[in-house]
C-alpha cells in the first residue's frame, strides 16, 4: 500500500533545531528562540520528549514503584489505558534501595554499573497530533531512554567539600544540644547540596548515548497506528578542571516517516575564566527526504532531495552579576536553502537567569 | 529527624566487631561508644568492641548522621554488621528525607547478652 502519510518535517526539524541550533533560533525559526542553549548539542535528558516534540510542563519523576504506579493510574481515566497528555522520566535503578551501594562505589562505577545507575528513560504522550493524512486528532507516543557509559570522575571542589561535610557531621555527632544540632543540620544540608551539584561537574571523559523512537495513532485507531520517527544521540565529552574546558563531540539521526534522514556530525569547545565564557561549535547536517508523487502502473515515483549544511557560530557570555549575563552571538545558521532566509547569526543579548532577552539582533 | 533500633545481641568467647555501612550512594560517620566510653568514631569497619565475656551486660550505643548528598535519590540507609557473637548479624534500617540535602540521624543501642 503506497498511502502518503505526511512527515511532519516541522517538528522534526523543530526536535532538531531545539537540540543544534543553540544560539540562532531568534533568526531560524520564532518558536524555539528563546527555549535554546549552547548546551543543546548536549543529549537530551529526556530524548522521548524531544523526538514527540512536546515540551510538559509537568513531568512526573517518581521515585519508588508504589509512586510509579500511582502516577500512570491517576493519569488514565477510567476508560482509557493509555493516559493522554502525560510525561513521565524514570531511573529504574533508583526506584528501589542500594543498600551497599557506597559513595565511593557510586562515583567510581565501571561501565556496567554506570550504565545501570545513569539509566532514564522517558515516556510521553500527546493528544495534539497535527492532521495526518487529512485526519485531525489521535493520539501520540514517545519512548525514550539514556544512559551514561562513561560518568566522569570527580573533581577537587568535591573533595574540599566532602571534608567539610566529615567536619560539621563529627560535630553534630557529639552534640545533644538542639539548637546546635538544628544549626548543624542547615550548615549540612548547604554542604550536601554542593556535593550534590558537583556530580554534574564531574571531568574527564564522559559519553553519553540515548535513543527514542515515537509512534502515531490517527483517529484513536490502534490499527492505523505507525512508527512516525526514531531518533538516536551520542555525545562524548572531555571537561578539564583548570583551565575550565569543554570538548564536546555529537553524533546524532533521526529518522521520520516516510523516509527523511538527519544526519549531525559536530563539535564545540567552551572555556570559562573568571566571569567570560566563550564557545565555538561546529555542527554538520545531512539530509535526505524522498517524496512520493505519483505511481506508473505498480511504480512508485517520486522526489529524492539530499541537503548538506552546516552551522558555524561563536559565543562570548560576560558575567555582569550573579546570575545577569550579556551575551554576544556571532556566526552562520544551517541554509539559506533548509531556512528559507538568511543564514547570519549575529545577537546582543542579555541572561536573567529565567531565559535570555535579545537587545540587539541583525539580520 | 532520627531513627531508632534498640536490640540485643548474645556474645560467645571469642573478639566482637563492628562495621557500620552507609548505602545508596549517601556519605555518613558514626560515633560509637561502648558504656559512656567512646571507641570508634567516622567510618567505622570491623571496629574491636571487645572479647565476649568481658562485654557481656554492656550497652554499645551507635549515632550516625548522614547526609543526602546524592540527588539521583532520597532515600538515605544504615547497616550495622556485629561478628564475633554466637552467630554474625546483620541490622538494616532506612529513612527518606523530607527535602535535598537533609540529614538524618541513626541512633542504635546494642545491648550484650
Amino acid at each position: 500500500m503506497d498511502r502518503m502519510i505526511a512527515v511532519r518535517p516541522p517538528r522534526v526539524l523543530w526536535a532538531l533545531a531545539a537540540l543544534s541550533c543553540s544560539f540562532s533560533g531568534v533568526f531560524a525559526q520564532g518558536k524555539i528562540d528563546s527555549k535554546v542553549s549552547l548546551d543543546d548539542l548536549r543529549t537530551p535528558a529526556s530524548p522521548a520528549f524531544v523526538l514527540l516534540g512536546v515540551e510538559p510542563s509537568g513531568v512526573e519523576r517518581p521515585q519508588t514503584p508504589k509512586a510509579l504506579a500511582l502516577s500512570f493510574i491517576s493519569a488514565t481515566g477510567q476508560k482509557d489505558l493509555i493516559p493522554q497528555n502525560y510525561a513521565v522520566e524514570v531511573a529504574p535503578y533508583w526506584l528501589s534501595s542500594h543498600p551497599t551501594l557506597t559513595f565511593d562505589e557510586y562515583y567510581n562505577a565501571d561501565v556496567p554499573h554506570s550504565m545501570l545507575q545513569s539509566l532514564s528513560l522517558s515516556f510521553a504522550t500527546s493528544r495534539s497530533v497535527e492532521s495526518l493524512d487529512s485526519v485531525s486528532g489521535g493520539t501520540a507516543l514517545g519512548f525514550g531512554a539514556r544512559t551514561l557509559l562513561l560518568p566522569g570522575r570527580a573533581n577537587s571542589r568535591l573533595d574540599t567539600l566532602r571534608l567539610q561535610l566529615t567536619e560539621k557531621q563529627d560535630r553534630l555527632l557529639r552534640t545533644e544540644d538542639s539548637a546546635e544540632t538544628v544549626n548543624l543540620m542547615a550548615e549540612l544540608r548547604t554542604i550536601a547540596l554542593g556535593i550534590q551539584a558537583q556530580d554534574k561537574r564531574r571531568v574527564g571523559w564522559v559519553v553519553e548515548v540515548a535513543g527514542a523512537a515515537a509512534a502515531v495513532f490517527p483517529e484513536e485507531n490502534f490499527d492505523r497506528g505507525f512508527l512516525s520517527s526514531l531518533g538516536g544521540w551520542v555525545t562524548t565529552s572531555y571537561r578539564l578542571e583548570e583551565p575550565r574546558i569543554d570538548f564536546l563531540m555529537v553524533l546524532r539521526y533521526i529518522w521520520a516517516k516516510p523516509s527523511q534522514h538527519i544526519t549531525d556530525l559536530g563539535g564545540r569547545v567552551h572555556l570559562e575564566s573568571g566571569d567570560i565564557t566563550l564557545s565555538a561549535e561546529y555542527v554538520y547536517r545531512s539530509t535526505s527526504t524522498k517524496e512520493v508523487t505519483g505511481k506508473i502502473g505498480s511504480v512508485s515515483t517520486g522526489l529524492f532531495q539530499e541537503e548538506n549544511a552546516y552551522r558555524l557560530a561563536g559565543i562570548v557570555e560576560y558575567r555582569v552579576q550573579q546570575d545577569i549575563y550579556v551575551t554576544l552571538t556571532f556566526g552562520r545558521n544551517y541554509g539559506p536553502k533548509s531556512s528559507g532566509g538568511g543564514n547570519l547569526i549575529a545577537q546582543l543579548g542579555v541572561n536573567f537567569g529565567f531565559g535570555q532577552v535579545p537587545l540587539l539582533s541583525m539580520k | 529527624m532520627a531513627v531508632r533500633l534498640n536490640t540485643t545481641y548474645e556474645v560467645a568467647g571469642g573478639d566482637v566487631s563492628l562495621t557500620v555501612t552507609i548505602g545508596n550512594g549517601q556519605l555518613g560517620a558514626s560515633l560509637v561508644r561502648l558504656g559512656t566510653r567512646e571507641i570508634g568514631s567516622g567510618q567505622i569497619k570491623d571496629l574491636p568492641v571487645g572479647k565476649g565475656p568481658a562485654i557481656t551486660g554492656k550497652t554499645l550505643t551507635v549515632k550516625t548522621v548522614v547526609a543526602d548528598v546524592n540527588d539521583k535519590t532520597n532515600r538515605t540507609n544504615v547497616g550495622y554488621s556485629l561478628k564475633g557473637g554466637k552467630v554474625p548479624k546483620d541490622y538494616d534500617l532506612e529513612a527518606t528525607v523530607d527535602q535535598e540535602g537533609d540529614s538524618i540521624i541513626y541512633r542504635a543501642t546494642f545491648e550484650f547478652c
